[in-house]
């Protein structure tokens, strides 16, 4: 059924590829090439290329590199040019090229340099707005990750990201990651290509992407690629390193949360390989100060791997692999004891192959795995608890894709997909020997697929246009779905740019998570007869320009989103985390709407952005909140953050980071009450008014300080940092406490209790490259 | 201690990271609503929620002024007050299958209510032996029932010996989802034996709405005190302003000997 229905336009695609490759086969010069990193001889993927005359200075064609780091410039005439590229970091090359008559396609590869500031100019003056993908996309480097303040000196992609405009986090810990709105489920997350469900190590205390092995950070706000789907919200994308080709090296890391290695170098003229490892040491530090067994040991580790073969010029295979755990337990000498734990594995082949300078190809398997295990056991004088859940989702993916390069300014994209999903849970929930909910082991199994097309075109000097098509089938065909995704700028000026976007995408996968807070173990739902898929239509329209010699980037977006076939547990389910039985689960609707603001200075010696977001998001449940619309969790009405990173010096970096966002909905009983309201019953609380109060605003500055040094003729960085400067006691989550026993006969009596996280903290952390 | 698998994920991370503060210059909401509770054919209670930090007592949360009814088949039948309990209202014996609404208002205060009677449930198979091998003697004994969609049921093994009643076997689930038809369900049951005793046994099922059966799962889970951070409420099929259970139930029983 599922296949059937997707094999259907089988035959319109191959026709548009024929087509498309045959239109796109002319006799037009064009210069292409690979943009790697001189240093390493990785690729370079996002780096900008600039074509100019000898004479100026001005940009004749601009283009960026793919995620293969290739790069095409289309329908050139002969003659002598200056080939100009940039990448991160602002590493830099330029270089004079010859497109000679009787030479139909130039091959000529780019080898980025570490630049100066000086250098850099000569860039800076060639850019322009026009061309520019209408796409929302920010792109974090690892030196702005590395740079900016951080908890405990251990550098993390998600800090630069929360401080992007319509990006936040729950709270400094429990939270995921909210774009736009959006529930931390909403989010594609993929490490070189392989989707991870669960992006953080405990409370999002730090992400699981080591920083020494991250290449580039891409977040895909609002209407997304063609190419990726089943979820509704945003694609954040990292790409890791390849590898240096030139020699073995690596480098090490030690802050007061982890220790991390990485290991980098040739395995052959045609091969490399990187690995690297980091584990939080909290629990072996536990023990060296207390020899308490009543406090939780808690520890994580993470493991990246990545070969990298080129058996031809034309044909490359990358083998990638990640591994991460977490482990939380509690001694068994202790009243109430657990063992938690849960992780990300994944692993993945890639192999490109280029048909000519104009068509490429890749060919992907992917493996990818989230699993969690709760057991929490006590015996205590109030009552036996026995209480278990056990969860697991993989999905073996194999995909392909075809990029077809016709000019420097267009491109399109087709390629399909077909996963195959196994879920697996168990849950058992004993109370005083009686087994209030049983989830005997289940195991289900579904094939899921996609098709997708997307030209990307510049249609008029000013107007370009992304348009995209995607096919979804899921679980064996119960649901399929055509997701239409369109985006389209226009630029007013050489720095001015209006852009707008509309797309309708559809979510298979649901994470439903209590009201109060996000926790590793929270449940993930597949779609199924039950349980709808979640269906979003999302709009946002804006506008951007560059000004002071285009030195500085202001943008303005606004947004509007409508989902529907949301869940949320029902009012009072009970608390059988481990039984996602529909019975818990009610369905609704939301929207989100906001506009963000983002000032950003990229160049110099002093960078860094302001952000500014203005946002509501609600959800409406019939049977929640009376049916009444309520603000989620994670509403949060205005945001700011200040980014600023200087350098000094050669040696010294300082950087800082200022957030103030408006406090968050909390639910507090608004009355209590005892059921069944007789002599010898317990007392129950009456919540009747979900999310209506505010937590006070939330606010606090970050500072950090880098200094360079050599050492045994090695480079090393010495990195502090002061988390909360002034000591702002942020206030992360309301709620009562209670003394009395429950009962008519010991009446309950409620206080209201703030917690606080991180006060003042000053962290150091030390690295060095070898 | 219930809502233990809830929160206690939460009060590990705050035990790691998180520092603990009395909020005292926050104001405990208070929002006045009716509580419901009761027997649609027998008794229904009204009260009110109090404060927080507010002691209970009968006389200050039972309501003697509630207008209550309800609507069955197009025509509303009042409920009476009860003249001896506080808060009591009686109410009407009602057809099986019969869709009911329970309407009440109270000092501006309206609540609804709907319920399903659902039908008396079919006992289907009872059997028994009695081992003598086993000191002292042990009945054993059991029977099927046949449970049909959506529709919860409390099953029951009683015996009677002499003037003493114990009940064993039981269980309370719900029927299947309709999806695979009417699922026959066995119970047993052992209980020893007194000589010279003498001993009836039976099987007594009753079933419940769904709304009835929501209500049974969340009884416990959210009783006060929670552990500490979070807390939950019962599951209520109250709409408006108001919170509770009403339900109806249809019974049946079968001399098992």
């Amino acid at each position: 059924m599922a296949a059937h229905s997707l094999l259907r336009p089988l035959p319109l695609l191959c026709f548009l590829f024929q087509a498309t490759v045959a239109a796109f086969s002319s006799e037009a010069k064009t210069i292409s090439g690979v943009v790697t990193d001189s240093t390493t001889g990785e690729i370079v993927a996002g780096a900008q290329v600039f074509l100019r005359t000898t004479e100026s200075k001005e940009a004749l064609r601009r283009t960026t590199t793919n995620r293969l780091g290739f790069y095409l410039l289309a329908n050139i005439a002969a003659g002598r040019y200056r080939l100009v590229a940039r990448g991160y970091g602002n590493a830099f090359v330029e270089r004079t090229v010859v497109v000679p008559d009787t030479v139909a396609d130039v091959r000529f590869d780019l080898q980025l340099l570490p630049a100066t500031y000086e250098l850099r100019e000569i860039v800076i003056e060639s850019e322009r707005l026009i061309g520019s993908a209408p796409l929302s996309l920010h792109s974090i480097s690892p030196q702005v990750m590395k740079s900016l303040p951080s908890i405990g000196g251990e550098p993390d992609v998600f800090r630069p990201l929360q401080y992007l405009p319509g990006v936040k986090t729950s709270s400094e810990l429990l939270g995921g990651m909210h774009v736009r709105g959006s529930s931390p489920d909403q989010n594609l997350v993929l490490l070189d290509g392989m989707p991870l469900l669960n992006p953080s190590h405990f409370g999002g205390l730090l992400g699981v992407f080591n920083p020494d092995i991250v290449r580039s950070v891409e977040l895909s706000k609002g209407v997304l690629d063609a190419m990726y789907g089943g979820k509704a919200s945003s694609v954040l994308n990292v790409a890791t390193k390849e590898g240096s080709r030139e020699r073995i090296g690596g480098s090490a890391g030690l802050s007061m949360l982890s220790t991390r290695v990485m290991l980098e170098g040739p395995l052959t003229e045609n091969a490399s390989f990187i690995i690297a490892g980091r584990r939080l040491y909290a629990d072996l530090l536990v023990p060296v100060f207390t020899t308490s067994t009543s406090i939780p040991r808690y520890y994580f580790y993470d493991l990246n791997a990545k070969i990298r073969q080129s058996f031809s010029p034309t044909d490359r295979l990358v083998l990638s692999a990640y591994v991460g755990h977490d482990v939380l337990t509690r001694s068994r000498d202790n009243d109430v004891n657990f063992d938690i734990d849960w992780g990300n594995g994944a692993a993945g082949a890639n192999w490109l192959h280029t048909f000519s300078p104009t068509i490429i190809m890749n060919v992907a398997a992917v493996y990818s795995k989230y699993d969690f295990s709760t057991r929490i056991y006590s015996d205590t004088s109030k009552g036996y608890t026995n209480w278990m859940a056990k969860s697991a989702l993989s999905d073996l993916q194999l995909k392909t894709d075809f990029e077809i390069l016709p000019g420097d300014m267009s491109s399109f994209k087709m390629g399909g997909e077909v996963v195959r999903s196994r879920h697996y849970a168990e849950a058992l929930d004993e109370l005083d020997f009686q087994r209030r909910g049983e989830m005997a082991p289940r195991t289900t199994h579904s094939i899921d697929a996609a098709l997708y097309v997307q030209a990307e075109m510049q249609a008029t000097e000013a107007l370009r246009t992304v348009a995209g098509l995607r096919l979804n089938s899921f679980a064996d065909g119960t649901f399929t779905h055509l997701e239409p995704r369109l985006s389209v700028s226009l630029a007013l000026s050489d720095a001015m740019l209006l852009r707008s976007s509309f797309a309708i995408v559809h979510q298979y996968l649901h994470l439903v998570t209590r009201n109060e807070l996000s926790l590793p173990t929270d449940l993930w739902l597949r779609s199924d007869k039950n349980i709808q898929p979640a269906r979003t239509i999302q709009t946002s329209a804006g506008i951007e320009m560059k000004f002071f010699d285009q030195d500085y980037l202001l943008s303005l977006d606004g947004y509007f989103k409508s989902s529907e076939n949301l869940f949320e547990y029902r009012e009072s389910a009970d608390a059988m985390l481990g039984v996602p039985t529909k019975e818990n689960l009610t369905m609704g609707t939301g929207e989100a709407y906001g506009v963000e603001l983002l000032l950003r200075k990229d160049v110099g010696g002093f960078n860094g952005w302001l952000a500014y977001t203005l946002s509501w998001t609600r959800r409406t449940f019939d049977e929640l909140n009376g049916g009444r619309p309520y603000f989620a969790k994670y509403d949060s009405r205005h945001d700011v953050s200040v980014v600023a990173s200087y350098k000094a010096s050669d040696r010294w970096h300082l950087s800082a980071t200022w957030t103030h966002n408006s406090g968050q909905p909390y639910t507090l009983p608004t009355g209590q009450f005892v059921f069944p309201p007789f002599e010898g019953s317990r007392y129950y609380l009456d919540f009747s008014e979900r999310n209506a109060r505010r937590l006070p605003a939330y606010h606090k500055l970050d500072i950090g300080a880098t200094y360079s040094f050599t050492w045994f003729d090695l480079p090393f960085e010495l990195v502090a940092n002061i988390y909360n400067v002034y000591n702002h006691q942020n206030v992360i989550a309301r709620y009562l406490k209670f003394e009395g026993r429950g009962w008519v006969s010991s009446p309950p009596k409620a206080t209201v209790k703030d917690l606080t996280l991180f006060p003042f903290l000053p962290t150091v952390g030390l690295s060095c490259t070898f | 201690m219930k809502r233990l698998p809830v929160a206690l994920p939460a009060c590990i991370l705050a035990f790691l990271f998180g520092c603990e503060h009395t909020a005292e210059e926050v104001e405990l909401p208070f929002k006045e609503r009716l509580v419901v509770y009761g027997d649609i054919e027998g008794a229904v209670n009204f009260e009110r929620t109090l404060p927080l930090n507010t002691v209970w007592n009968e006389d200050s949360s039972r309501l003697q002024d509630v207008n209550a009814r309800i609507v069955f088949q197009g025509a509303s039948f009042p409920l009476r007050l009860d003249s001896v309990v506080r808060g009591l209202y009686r109410g009407y014996v009602l057809p099986e299958g019969a869709d009911i609404e329970l309407q009440a208002d109270w000092r501006g205060k309206k609540v609804t209510a709907r319920v399903k009677k659902p039908t008396r449930p079919q006992i289907d198979t009872l059997w028994m032996s009695v081992d003598s091998s086993m000191v002292p003697p042990t009945i054993r004994c059991g029977g099927t029932y046949v449970a049909t969609e959506n529709v919860a049921y409390f099953a029951s093994i009683s015996v009677r010996m002499d003037t003493d009643r114990f009940e064993k076997g039981w269980r309370f689930l719900k029927g299947d989802d309709g999806t695979s038809g009417a699922e026959r369900i066995q119970l047993a049951a052992e209980f020893p034996f007194q000589a010279g005793a003498t001993c009836r046994v039976y099987m007594i099922v009753d079933a419940y709405d769904r709304a009835y059966y929501d209500y049974h799962l969340s009884e416990g889970y959210g009783s006060l005190p929670p552990t500490s951070l979070f807390s939950g409420s019962i599951r209520s099929n109250i709409k408006g302003d108001g919170i509770g259970i009403v339900w109806a139930n249809s019974s049946s029983s079968r001399v098992i000997q």
